[in-house]
């Protein structure tokens, strides 16, 4: 009873952040209450026992992730967002609209389901035979899903090839010479001032 | 009973084609570095070889009812249904592989003398012999998808030898128009051939026709199937109202024009037609059309020739004329004769364009009749063998036109079409006039080409002559294949190629009687009439200044008078025919057809660009329109299930 | 532990050795970068040949997680091949906008990597993490002329809108782990089969297939295509036009047979409605573009229409033909497209300032380079499906597998639309050969060899399946009787 109260109460904090995140004008606001979201996130995994995956919800996530990208807004000074509602009147209107049905809709299919994983195959009694949290989760990560995990580090190692391709600074003297191919567009706005 | 057929027919039918492929190859890759100049030798040994195997086929062909098969290697294996790459020698493909075979060696080695010292030579030479092998599979193909890939080859070949002086801008736009015109023509095929898939199952020629035979379909599904292949042969034998793009066609080189736009590929829409005899003989719908199509180009065009001052433009209107004769022909179940008809008018519509180029040449590049006139001498050889194809052309006896076109004003009389005979007969008289106006105009009375010009007229070199000769003869002599008529040696070539066909229809044998002749004669008439009033008009009425010249003489006085008479003549009753004629092409072909045509290719456009403002280019709006697809996707699923 | 048997992913690690080799190699070179490209195709013909060489294997690692068979080996070459031409076609192009990184070659690999692994995925989470791997190097390969607004864009609608789907997809898996508790295709089909949550399975289905569709740009999924393909660098674009879509076929293909075989009167219906408006808004829009990039990214929409139609038939028959026949139109459907697209970057590397991609400046190209002209055309025509071409055989045995499922009326749409897209494709042929242009031509560099040798490549590939397709028609006939395990 008490584990319900408390999910109710966590689950209720994380999605209220998470409507804020994206209503919010002021992106460092939006960004803390995202962080929020995910501390709350992180205390369901408490609930279920799950306390490394909490842990390293709460160390990476929120941790590492989120503070690294408030430090880079803050940086660049994005304080605010261009108000969007005036771009799009009319999807505004439409959103407004089909987004409570479309949640509606995975309401509705969730309760007419049977969900046979619900629980899955730990309990807390399984994990604790079984070495505990990180045991567990190490073996499954590392035998059963080898695979996927490794696919993953590729993943990574292309996102960080891919930041350096699109951010790294080249030399002055290579951005001297270039020829612009396309005459016909414009310069981005960010390299041009990186020239002044 | 089935006939052996000798086995080294295996590799003479794959040969034919593969003859001018390889020339094609060869010219194309060494031709720029290596060949040069002498790029014609190539391409034109490869012709002849294939005219002297398709004389080898013939030979075997002859000996057998049914038609030689020889399958190279299954090219579409579908599970039971197989569409094989394989070639069908029967009596009808044998005769056109020896028609297209002959009349283009004629054609390459006349191109040698025409485009010499044109800086695309080898280029030119090298598309010719890939329209060789591209027509070569059209006919010799033993399905509908050979066929169609031959239709869709030949088309291109065409395009691009329309189109072969591209800096001019004229040549150019004709081969777009040529292009858009036969894109329509092919939307009908193609659905047709797909129709016919779906119904029968298969696409070789035999177990398609037997399938028709056999089990057959519903009459509306024949119709349906009929009518979609004879839009892709209105396309690409231009008839009304697809036939704008032939007379544009002539910005190409002349012997592309003789080879291409009056000898073969245009009368590929014919042979398809024959060749599906059974199809549309299965629809009396669909001969209904074909005839009156047939029979309204075969007037329309002709009257539009009489205006034309351009020499190669009377020539194309006449060439849809006389594919018009022949669509006539085929609508009223005679299918020989207009299998014969196909021929003659390769021999004579081939020289009259040849011929039409040697004028050209001769007077470096004029094409236009008014600024020509007294060629006579001048051109000798040029001038006899035009002659003896403007004869044939207008149906005099006993030159080949005769023969045939009068087989089919025969057979639409005997038949009880008299609309369509008299329709036919009037473009008969009409054809006859306006050929013998280009003869007149071109070669007779006094000279009046531009004194620049008229310094450097030069007989053609012997290239182009002897071609000249050769169909000069086969326009007089061609004509005996189909004699007696309905039951020469060609009728009885190719008579079991029809035998199904006249089955479904009904069709029966009548022996040549006194009706026959008594047409004849009828025809010969009204060829001769309209020769002598071309004669009157072009030239007795074109002698006036020079008598006038000279009419101090009481002598001529009266003549002066009789001729002021036809002066009013000429100015009510001919201005209005001719004025009306113009008007016809101005106005009509080149207004509301040309409209039509693009018209639907703009029906397109502004459907599209009524939908564009869709893409708005925001990723929001992306993001938007993906939501409402998973919004309607996701609550089309819960409704389905009830919930 | 046992140490786990690496066959089934030979020729993925080669890859993955080969990209890394790529980003070690580049900072050892100045400006020739003729290395990395060499150890790029090595790396890419290594893995083709890998995969070729393991033919006739049918196994499974990993936990089942990945397998190797001809099915797998099919879209293995297929993508080999794709890669291939794509790189060869690079170095001039990457030059003529400076901005030749050997990055470009590693995320090219990586990309071709997860598409790999999407083919060979038998678990649902390899599956995932093999789509994502494709996606995230395909973002970034959008966006590598970082310095044009146009590819910047790319990139950013090309993300968004991509992880939009990803979540889609993804709350699709999840539900289907919730039924079931499993993530293996085999298990999960077999429990989804037991008849429970036919409700919640139909909303699975429905939910992966608009996540799949927005891989393969199924209407109205399909909104970042003429974008993307716009900015990003042709030979990228040319790239996307087929190795993701195919990659896409192949788990689409999987899932829906496998997976989601509970399920298959639902799919059906949604892959033929989704056929029928695909196949409307991408030929409609392809006939209104004067951008040839653009009118490609349409007609791509226009294809994935067709082969929609091609799942349809299979889920209303059953029938193997069909399956065999979406094989067959990826495979020439690789070849002619990337050729297209191979041609487009020659003319930029030839005009690097003047030519933009629209229909006015193929004006005149018959004339001032007859061989780009005729390849153009050659490409159009396979495009349009003439006969003796590598398009007319896929569509052929598309159509036709259509029509044995009993849905003439579905093909008849597809003959139709096909037809109407001879419109635009050939309306390039019109500019090339009839239309002058207006600009005096500047004569180029001639054309660099990798990039004739691509063109070259996807020619032969046009014409041998245009006209031998039997080789290719039994490869595709064993690859998909192999996957379904017969």
């Amino acid at each position: 009873m008490v584990e319900k109260v408390l999910f109710i109460v966590f689950a209720a904090l994380a999605v209220g952040s998470g409507v804020g995140v994206i209503t919010r004008s002021n992106i460092v606001h939006a960004l803390i209450l995202l962080i929020f979201s995910f501390v709350n996130v992180a205390a369901i995994y408490l609930l279920t026992s799950a306390f490394f995956i909490a842990v390293v919800q709460i160390l990476v996530y929120a941790g590492a992730i989120l503070v690294l990208f408030t430090f880079v807004v803050m940086f660049l000074n994005l304080r605010q967002y261009q108000s969007m509602e005036q771009l799009h009147p009319v999807q505004k209107w439409v959103a407004l609209i089909m987004t409570p049905l479309v949640l509606a809709e995975f309401v509705v299919v969730a309760l007419a389901a049977t969900w046979t994983a619900v629980g899955g195959p730990f309990d807390r009694e399984t994990v604790a035979a079984g070495g505990g949290n990180v045991a567990l989760l190490g073996e499954r990560l590392f035998n059963d899903a080898l695979l996927p995990f490794e696919i993953a580090s590729l993943i990574l190692l292309v996102a960080m090839v891919g930041a350096v391709v699109l951010a790294a600074k080249e030399g002055r003297e290579f951005m001297e010479t270039r020829a612009w191919a396309d005459t016909d567009e414009e310069r981005i706005p960010e390299f041009v001032e990186e020239e002044v | 009973m089935e006939h052996e057929f000798a086995s080294y027919m295996n590799w003479i039918v794959p040969l034919i084609p593969a003859l001018p492929l390889t020339a094609f190859l060869v010219t194309i890759f060494f031709g720029k570095w290596f060949i040069k100049e002498q790029a014609h030798w190539l391409p034109i040994l490869a012709m002849a070889a294939a005219f002297v195997l398709s004389l080898l086929v013939w030979w075997e062909v002859r000996q057998a009812e049914e038609g030689f098969y020889v399958e190279l290697f299954t090219w579409i294996p579908v599970g039971d249904l197989q569409v094989p790459l394989a070639f069908y020698a029967d009596r009808l493909s044998t005769a056109m592989i020896m028609m297209v075979t002959g009349v283009a060696t004629l054609i390459f080695i006349y191109s040698k003398g025409y485009m010499h010292g044109d800086p695309g030579y080898y280029r030119f030479f090298s598309y010719l012999s890939l329209f060789a092998f591209s027509m070569l599979v059209l006919v010799l193909g033993a399905n509908y998808v050979m066929l169609f890939f031959g239709w869709e080859a030949v088309g291109l070949c065409s395009y691009y030898l329309i189109g072969f002086y591209y800096h001019k801008t004229s040549a150019a736009a004709a081969g777009k128009k040529a292009f858009i015109t036969n894109r329509v023509g092919d939307f009908g095929f193609s659905l047709g051939i797909f129709l016919l898939f779906v119904t029968f199952g298969t696409l070789t020629y035999t177990e398609v026709f037997e399938a028709v035979e056999v089990e057959g379909a519903g009459t509306a599904t024949m119709t349906a199937i009929a009518l979609l292949l004879f839009m892709g042969a209105m396309g690409k034998s231009a008839q009304f109202p697809l036939h704008v793009w032939l007379p544009d066609a002539m910005e190409g080189p002349t012997p592309v024009s003789a080879l291409i736009h009056a000898a073969t590929m245009v009368t590929a829409g014919v042979y398809m037609v024959a060749r599906s005899s059974v199809i549309f003989a299965s629809s009396e719908t669909a001969m209904l059309v074909v005839a009156g199509i047939g029979a309204f180009t075969a007037i329309f065009a002709a009257s539009i020739g009489i205006a034309q001052t351009d020499i190669k433009r009377v020539m194309a209107y006449s060439t849809v004329s006389q594919l018009g004769y022949m669509f006539m022909a085929l609508g009223v179940g005679a299918w020989i004769p207009a299998i014969f008809h196909l021929i003659t008018h390769a021999f004579f519509k081939a020289l009259l364009f040849l011929g039409s180029g040697s004028v050209i040449h001769a007077l470096s590049g004029e094409q236009d009749m008014r600024r020509m006139g007294g060629l006579r001498s001048r051109i000798p050889y040029t001038y006899w063998t035009l002659l003896s194809g403007a004869i044939a052309l207008s149906g005099i006896f006993p030159f080949a036109g005769f023969w045939s076109k009068d087989e089919i004003l025969g057979i639409t009389f005997k038949d009880g079409a008299y609309i369509i005979w008299a329709v036919g007969l009037v473009a008969a008289f009409i054809t006859a006039f306006y050929t013998f106006r280009l003869i007149f105009m071109t070669f007779w009375n006094e000279s009046r080409m531009e004194p620049e010009v008229e310094k450097h007229v030069h007989e053609s070199p012997w290239s182009m002559t002897v071609p000249l000769m050769v169909l000069g003869g086969l326009s007089l002599v061609g004509g005996f294949l189909g004699f007696p008529p309905e039951a020469g040696v060609f009728h009885h070539f190719l008579e079991p190629v029809f035998e199904p066909a006249n089955e479904i229809l009904g069709i029966h044998h009548e022996a040549f009687g006194a009706i026959d002749l008594t047409l004849m004669i009828v025809s010969v008439a009204v060829a001769v009439s309209g020769v002598i009033l071309a004669y009157f008009f072009y030239v007795r009425q074109r002698d006036l200044p020079e008598k006038a010249g000279a009419a101090a003489q009481p002598l001529y006085k009266a003549i002066y008078n009789k001729w002021y008479i036809d002066e009013i003549y000429d100015a009510t009753v001919v201005r209005l025919v001719i004025d009306g004629s113009r008007f016809l092409w101005r106005s009509f072909d080149a207004a509301v057809i040309d409209g039509i045509v693009n018209g639907v290719g703009k029906l397109w456009e502004v459907s599209g660009a009524a939908v564009r403002p869709a893409q708005t280019g925001k990723v929001q709006n992306y993001a938007g329109m993906m939501f409402a697809g998973v919004f309607v996707l996701l609550s089309a699923v819960i409704i389905a299930y009830g919930l | 532990m046992p140490t786990p048997d690496v066959t089934p992913i030979i020729p993925e690690l080669i890859l993955a050795v080969a990209a890394c080799l790529v980003l070690v190699v580049e900072p050892f070179l100045k400006l020739d970068k003729t290395a990395v490209v060499a150890v790029a195709l090595t790396g890419l013909l290594a893995y083709g040949a890998a995969a070729f060489a393991l033919l006739g294997q049918d196994m499974a690692g990993f936990n089942d997680m990945i397998v190797i068979n001809d099915y797998a080996i099919f879209f293995k070459v297929l993508f080999a091949a794709a890669g291939v031409m794509t790189v060869l076609m690079s170095p001039r192009y990457l030059e003529a906008h400076d901005r030749h990184l050997g990055e470009y070659y590693a995320l090219l690999l990586f990309a071709i990597l997860g598409m790999s692994v999407l083919a060979a995925a038998r678990d649902l989470m390899a599956f995932y993490v093999g789509l994502e791997l494709m996606a995230v190097s395909s973002y970034l390969l959008a966006g590598f002329f970082r310095y044009r607004l146009r590819s910047n864009e790319a990139a950013l609608k090309y993300f968004l809108t991509g992880c939009f789907a990803s979540a889609i997809t993804l709350y699709g898996i999840s539900m289907v782990y919730g039924f079931t508790g499993a993530t293996n295709y085999a298990e999960v089909g077999t429990a989804l089969a037991g008849g429970e949550n036919t409700l919640g399975v139909a909303f699975a289905t429905a939910l992966v297939f608009a996540g799949m569709g927005f891989k393969v740009s199924v209407a109205p999924f399909h909104m970042w295509t003429p974008d993307v393909y716009e900015g990003a660098p042709t030979p990228i674009a040319g790239f996307f036009s087929v190795g993701p879509k195919a990659a896409g076929f192949a788990a689409i293909l999987m899932m829906f047979l496998a997976v989601f075989e509970a399920s298959v009167d639902t799919w059906t219906v949604i892959f033929i409605a989704f056929s029928i408006f695909t196949m409307l808004v991408g030929n409609l829009f392809a006939l209104v573009q004067r951008n040839l990039k653009r009118m490609l990214a349409y007609s791509s929409i226009a294809h994935v229409g067709y082969l929609l139609a091609g799942m349809g038939a299979i889920g209303q028959s059953g029938d193997l033909l069909a399956g065999e026949a979406i094989l067959l139109y990826l495979a020439a459907y690789t070849f002619m497209n990337l050729g297209a697209f191979g041609v487009l970057a020659y003319l930029k590397t030839q005009q690097p300032v003047t030519f933009d991609y629209t229909l006015d400046d193929m004006a005149g190209l018959a004339r001032r380079s007859p061989w780009a002209a005729i390849l153009m055309s050659l490409f159009m025509f396979s495009l349009t499906g003439i006969p003796g071409t590598a398009g007319f055989i896929g569509k052929f045995y598309l159509f036709n597998a259509v029509v044995r499922a009993d849905l003439v009326w579905l093909a008849a749409i597809a003959v139709i639309f096909s037809a109407v897209s001879a419109y635009y494709y050939l309306r390039v042929m019109v500019y090339m050969f009839f239309r002058e242009s207006e600009e005096e031509f500047v004569g180029g560099e001639a054309i660099s060899g990798p990039l004739a040798a691509s063109l070259a490549l996807a020619a032969a590939g046009v014409l041998f399946i245009g006209l031998v397709p039997a080789r290719l028609v039994d490869a595709s006939a064993t690859a998909f009787q192999n996957f379904l395990g017969l």
